[in-house]
């Protein structure tokens, strides 16, 4: 194969479609060439974040590139926990993918070679390798042989560099597998990388020698929205904001299960332009689709023997079903006995793959993964309750549809959360005044001079995670609790509760916030203590008479943003309204033009533009709507205009559907005796105008400028 | 008495007409004021004004409809003043040229009055 020809060789989109991860991929490539600090690299991440996708992408960048750096690529398989057979499939795989590296063919790595054909094309020096390494009896020696392979790669003048997926696997891998395999890999003297689940690979290999690691989070939102819109125009799957928030809300922006959700969706011939539309398809992808059977798979690799697999669905939906989502240990360990099996050693696993967490001497599940817990109630109920599957399917997208708008409702709330985690985060010893802290200072708008040392802030936690209970009160990201110290040095507490309220807190509600938070405070055992409330409309004088009799602070958003620019935090206000961006979709025709020329007149001059460029505008403006009136044939008959204030200028931005014009025409066009002349006005009356063309339409973008 | 063909405020005296032109010049109005005038040109006037005094905005589609009664009066040998522009159609007008083609009245406010040809 020609490897002009080829961009892909394990990877399996594009690498231009590999949405929102171009920074991991930089940080991979970078230590293939720079690791000598630390030649070991831990990629952490959750269960299918697209680890391995993006290891994959390493490997084609790599091997493509044909430069000094030669990349070997090995999974880990549940399927294959035997050492000595492992290990063959480990040396099979390096020299294959050497040899292929060499003869810069990549078309070789599309079969999975047997033994014997790799023996076959083998060079002599490759041969010597195998031959020695064939030789080995024990199985530990065997090992040692194998694992040094990349080290001869060294020593031959390649510049390996390693890439071991699925490296959590390890743990599960028969003796003496796991142990020799740290001892050699901390021999590697070329860049290596251990990716794996982000529960196991630090107790794993993150105790030797020095390590970088890199942790795979979920996609940004603008990322899982690019990548939603991506994959609505590749298969032709509608969405709307709507359905692509809860997307992104439900599957936790995960890229694997938004990209399943619409290939199922496609399958059915669905939009997801509805909830129940959405909803309904991954009800599919739970009981008949690639979620459902992924997720069998993950529980038959876990808990390989059915009857403690069927007892371990029951304890999960027990556990789901309990207040705060948690069971005693002691309860897991109670029913497991009776299998012969220890509790913790099937938590610990079911921990790994992020199924539970262990909250002390608890084991919690996490509301987060509806998806998995849907999973599991299903089960349960077809498998331990024998209940009909129409029933469970039916009565799963039911309540999945009555949780959706309760889910949007705290993805909203959490949207217009405050980050007071970040602002506690910055607290250290900096003194501010008195008036942040304290409403009743504060709205009387006398300076008294007073100033407060803050504390320095070493911990900060969903006040949830210290005391759970308090959760049936708060959601989420509305109240924190961090530990640190005061300027004496002594340890202090303090516990932050936002009060999302539409007026003042009256003094009941404060009450209740302070009587709450003592709770926690006493629980946790704090000796020395500080209860801080933030609400976005102050407090009553009642309220605050109280606050001050329990020494507790109090701050309005207004005082919340001067504290977080006094010490110096941004984007504590995650509310993402944007003042300076306006949008509007008008239909074509009716003079609806005009429509458009009102608004960007207000627009203009609430910016401070003079009446004379707003007359520019204005005509610019319809001038631009006449031209994707006349020319466009719109299937939609759709106007999009986006107006953007920007420092001194006035961005405005007239896209609509329909047919494409060639941009040269488009940028050359003249006026033809009467008409024509649509283009040389707006030319003459703006200052910068940009012609684009989009998948099946054209923008046109006009600047002006203040005077 | 003249009978329109369409419906327009116009203004007659002697062989001169004014035309009120609307408070927005676009293509219908536009092919309103050329049918008007096109008409007062074949019935024999001499001198057509376009009065703009309501007009506030004028897209390309109405110029062109303007054009068409500049190159009418050409071929009749008419005289054409255009009269009451505000600054912003002035302005168009001059960028597209048409105030190199015909007299323009140009009236900033009630005090000033200034021949622009």
């Amino acid at each position: 194969m020609v490897l002009e020809m080829c961009n892909r060789i394990y990877s399996r989109v594009p690498l231009q479609d590999f949405i929102g991860r171009n920074t991991e991929l930089d940080f991979v490539i970078r230590h293939s060439v720079q690791g000598s600090q630390a030649n070991k690299l831990l990629v952490l991440a959750p269960p299918t974040s697209g680890l391995s996708e993006l290891l994959r992408q390493v490997f084609d960048i790599l091997f493509l590139s044909q430069e000094e750096i030669m990349p070997l690529y090995f999974s880990f398989s549940h399927a294959q926990k035997q050492a000595r057979k492992t290990a063959e499939n480990f040396l099979v795989t390096l020299l294959w993918q050497s040899s292929a590296f060499r003869r810069h063919d990549p078309g070789m790595l599309c079969v999975s070679p047997t033994k014997e054909e790799v023996k076959k094309l083998l060079s002599a020096q490759d041969f010597v390798w195998m031959d020695f390494i064939d030789g080995e009896s024990s199985t530990e020696s065997y090992l040692q042989a194998v694992f040094n392979l990349p080290m001869r790669f060294l020593s031959s003048g390649f510049k390996p560099f390693l890439i071991f997926d699925d490296a959590h696997i390890i743990s599960e891998m028969e003796e003496p597998f796991q142990q020799l395999f740290c001892q050699l890999i901390e021999n590697f003297r070329f860049p290596y990388v251990l990716a794996g689940r982000r529960r196991a690979l630090l107790s794993l290999f993150g105790l030797c020698s020095p390590f970088l690691t890199l942790r795979l989070n979920p996609l940004k939102e603008e990322d899982a929205r690019e990548l939603i819109e991506k994959l609505s125009k590749e298969k032709n799957v509608k969405v709307n904001e709507q359905t692509a928030d809860l997307i992104r809300e439900q599957l936790q922006a995960n890229p694997y299960l938004i990209g399943v959700l619409f290939e199922e969706a496609s399958k059915m011939g669905f939009n997801l332009d509805s909830y129940r539309q959405v909803e309904m398809v991954i009800n599919e992808m739970i009981f008949s689709g690639q979620v459902g059977r992924y997720l069998k798979r993950l529980f038959d690799d876990i808990l390989p023997d059915k009857l403690v697999q069927r007892e371990v669905i029951g304890l999960l939906h027990e556990t789901a079903q309990s207040e705060n989502k948690r069971l005693p240990f002691s309860v897991w360990e109670r029913k497991l006995k009776s299998y012969n099996l220890q509790a913790h050693d099937i938590l610990q696993r079911l921990y790994i793959h992020e199924i539970v967490q262990i909250a002390g001497a608890d084991v919690e599940v996490s509301e987060d993964n509806a998806l998995l817990y849907d999973y599991v109630k299903a089960r349960y109920r077809l498998e331990i309750l024998n209940e009909p599957r129409a029933l469970v399917i039916g009565e799963n997208l039911l309540s999945a549809l009555k949780r959706a708008p309760r889910m949007m409702a705290r993805f909203y709330r959490k949207s217009t959360s405050l980050d007071l985690k970040a602002l506690l985060s910055a607290f250290n010893f900096q003194e501010v005044p008195v008036k942040f802290l304290d409403y009743g200072v504060f709205r009387t708008e006398i300076e008294n001079g007073e100033n407060i040392t803050l504390p320095q802030i070493v911990y900060v936690a969903e006040t949830t995670a210290f005391y759970p209970s308090i959760g049936q009160f708060i959601e989420r990201g509305f109240s924190y609790t961090a530990l640190g110290f005061k300027e004496s040095g002594e340890e202090v507490g303090w516990l932050v509760a936002q009060l999302d309220l539409a007026s003042e807190v009256t003094k009941s509600v404060a009450e209740f916030w302070c009587d709450r938070l003592e709770i926690v405070a006493f629980i946790c055992g704090f000796q020395d203590f500080r209860i801080w409330l933030v609400t976005p409309n102050g407090f009553t004088e009642e309220a605050l008479q109280l606050l001050k009799e329990r020494a507790v602070y109090s701050s309005n958003f207004q005082q919340i943003q001067f504290l977080a620019e006094t010490v110096n935090v941004s984007g504590v206000f995650a509310q993402k309204t944007n003042h300076n961006e306006y949008e509007m979709v008008l239909p074509m025709g009716e003079d609806t033009e005009l429509i458009a020329a009102y608004a960007a007149e207000e627009i203009a001059r609430r910016a401070g533009f003079s009446p004379k460029s707003i007359n520019k505008i204005k005509t610019a403006l319809i001038e631009a709507c006449i031209n994707a009136s006349e020319h466009s044939h719109s299937p939609d008959g759709k106007i999009h205009q986006k107006f953007k204030l920007e420092d001194d200028k006035l961005i405005i931005t007239i896209s609509n559907r329909g047919i494409r014009m060639p941009l040269e025409e488009l940028k050359n066009q003249q006026s033809e005796g009467r008409r024509g002349w649509g283009l040389k006005l707006i030319r003459g009356l703006m200052d910068d105008i940009k012609f684009m063309q989009t998948d099946d339409g054209v923008k046109i973008v006009m600047v002006k400028n203040k005077d | 008495m003249v009978e329109l063909e369409v419906p327009l405020s116009v203004f007659l005296e002697g062989r001169e007409v004014v035309v009120y032109v609307e408070n927005y010049l676009n293509k219908p109005s536009g092919d309103r004021i050329e049918k008007v005038c096109l008409q007062f040109l074949n019935e024999g006037y001499r001198k057509l004004i376009l009065d703009f005094r309501e007009t506030e905005l004028v897209n390309s589609i109405g110029v062109s409809f303007l054009l068409g009664i500049i190159d009418a009066c050409e071929r009749h040998g008419s005289e054409l003043v255009l009269t009451n522009l505000n600054e912003n159609v002035f302005n168009l007008f001059e960028l597209l040229g048409i105030t190199k083609r015909v007299k323009v009245d140009f009236i900033e406010d009630e005090s000033s009055t200034r021949d622009l040809h």
